[in-house]
């Protein structure tokens, strides 16, 4: 350290011998006026405003000068233009009669529901319909929708199963509603002395279900003809085909209520509570449980015999 | 304590002292500091930037800002250390901005010697020395503002300012190797220079 002090002792003299520079004779006059404007920025806020608003007033003036005019008078034809184009298809939307909106899904086990938004004053209508879950041909709830009618174009085409809507085709979800409207159905068939049922009890226990709707004559003939012509039963053509083809089970169906009459009051009674339930059990089974069901059934009776 | 010309003795306050009484709100304790260092600051950042207005307007914001932060001031160093510390810092800060917006200077058009600042005239050996003393002042300001800053500003502090190499690395916040190092390389530069001067002597 000292060494290098040493080494450049002359240059070390010289910068030594600089004159000493001083402060000015009014340094510290000065360095008090900075002082107190430090102090007091009140006065610095008022220059500041005193700035800014002469700032702010210039650039209002700047906004509508001469070299402005065609850049807003060009805003101003676009703001005019965008507003008439909304106004114009505003009109148009109202004008339309069908205000009412459909949303229409589908389940993972190919349900078809259709939710219906009402008008604003009628809340109720809010609440989502399933048609899949009730039978069209049902009017007793008033306040069902008709499904949406599609008109195909190709008369003799097969219609798409998938897409088609089936009376017989029960919902995998029955919502509460629609299992008090089928309670209620029940007790009103029970009260009329009607045989709502169209199902039968094998000997082994499982429920076998008769395609509903369109087996009401008891004509052999005439059903297949119906079936043939529906495009409803397209669906069922399995389960109905097995049905048809074996001519003991349609026996059985119609000879079931003969044998049914011999029976006491009590266990008809007694059958009739519990079909009832499994009607409505029966209604939330999957199809493919249903299928599955029916072909052990059978196979049970072809070995009986 | 150090007697006055008056006869009376008057207690030497240190800078120290100084500061912790305006801290407690006595502005007579500033004023002194003011005193103190005014010229000695003025002399530091005078050879540091070489330009007389600059460096005015550097100290007083030294002033200004010891005024207003003095609280912030802890006797964890030396006053002095403090002060020179703010005053470089500003400095430093000032080159940039210099740097950044290069504005012209009228003052800068005409020579050193037309500047307005006292010389302390101690040893006044005549005109001849006079104008001597003037012109090597002169060059060896010159050479300073050619070399780079780094070493300038450390050269400044040890061989002008005549601080140790411990109060250096206090307020530069270098490792000591490197403030002895630059000081090194900031000599040779200017001795490459001066070696004119240096030749005839």
């Amino acid at each position: 350290m000292l060494q290098d002090d040493e080494k450049y002792k002359a240059l070390r003299d010289s910068l030594r011998a600089l004159p000493r520079v001083k402060a000015k004779k009014d340094f510290e006059a000065r360095l008090m006026q900075r002082i107190s404007e430090a102090n007091n920025p009140a006065v610095v806020h008022v220059a500041q405003k005193v700035k800014s608003e002469s700032h702010a007033k210039s650039w209002f003036a700047n906004l509508f000068r001469p070299a402005f005019v065609p850049a807003l008078g060009l805003t101003f034809v676009l703001l005019i233009t965008v507003i008439v184009y909304f106004a114009y298809f505003s009109k148009l939307n109202n004008g339309s009669p069908d205000s009412s909106q459909q949303f229409v899904t589908s389940t993972n086990q190919g349900d078809l529901i259709i939710y219906v938004k009402k008008d604003a004053d009628d809340i109720s209508g809010n609440y989502p319909k399933e048609y899949s879950a009730v039978s069209p041909e049902d009017t007793r709830s008033g306040e069902l929708f008709a499904p949406p009618i599609e008109t195909p174009s190709d008369f003799l085409a097969k219609p798409d199963p998938g897409r088609t809507l089936l009376p017989d085709n029960k919902p995998d979800r029955v919502s509460e509603e629609q299992k008090l409207e089928m309670q209620r159905s029940v007790d009103l068939d029970k009260e009329k002395g009607v045989d709502f049922k169209g199902e039968r009890k094998s000997d082994d226990g499982i429920m076998k279900k008769d395609s509903k709707g369109y087996f009401k004559s008891e004509n052999k003939g005439e059903l297949k003809s119906e079936t043939e012509k529906s495009p409803y039963n397209i669906r069922d053509e399995k389960s109905n085909e097995k049905v048809e083809d074996s001519p003991e089970v349609n026996q059985e169906t119609k000879v079931a209520p003969k044998k049914k009459t011999n029976k006491t009051e009590d266990s008809i009674k007694q059958q009739t509570d519990e079909e009832s339930q499994n009607r409505i059990s029966r209604a939330t089974k999957k199809d493919s449980t249903q299928n599955k069901s029916d072909s052990e059934a059978e196979e049970k009776e072809n070995n009986k015999k | 304590m150090v007697p006055s010309k008056e006869g009376k003795v008057t207690v030497k306050v240190t800078d120290e002292e100084l500061i912790f009484r305006f801290q407690e709100g006595d502005v007579g304790a500033y004023n002194e500091i003011v005193a103190r260092y005014k010229d000695r600051l003025t002399n530091y950042i005078y050879r540091y930037v070489g330009n007389f207005d600059e460096c005015d307007d550097i100290v007083q914001d030294t002033f200004v800002k010891v005024y207003v932060s003095k609280h912030l001031y802890k006797e964890i160093a030396k006053f002095s250390t403090w002060i020179y510390t703010i005053a470089i810092n500003l400095a430093k800060t000032k080159i940039v901005k210099a740097a950044k917006y290069k504005t012209f200077s009228i003052s800068d058009v005409y020579d050193d010697e037309s500047k307005d600042f006292d010389i302390r005239d101690e040893s006044y050996g005549g005109p001849e020395v006079d104008a001597n003393s003037k012109f090597l002042s002169a060059h060896i300001q010159k050479a300073l503002n050619q070399i780079n800053e780094n070493y300038r500003e450390l050269v400044v502090l040890r061989d002008i300012e005549d601080f140790s190499y411990e109060e250096i690395v206090d307020m530069t916040g270098l490792p000591m190797g490197t403030v002895k190092s630059r000081i090194n390389r900031g000599r040779e530069k200017l001795q490459e220079l001066l070696k004119d001067i240096y030749k005839e002597e």
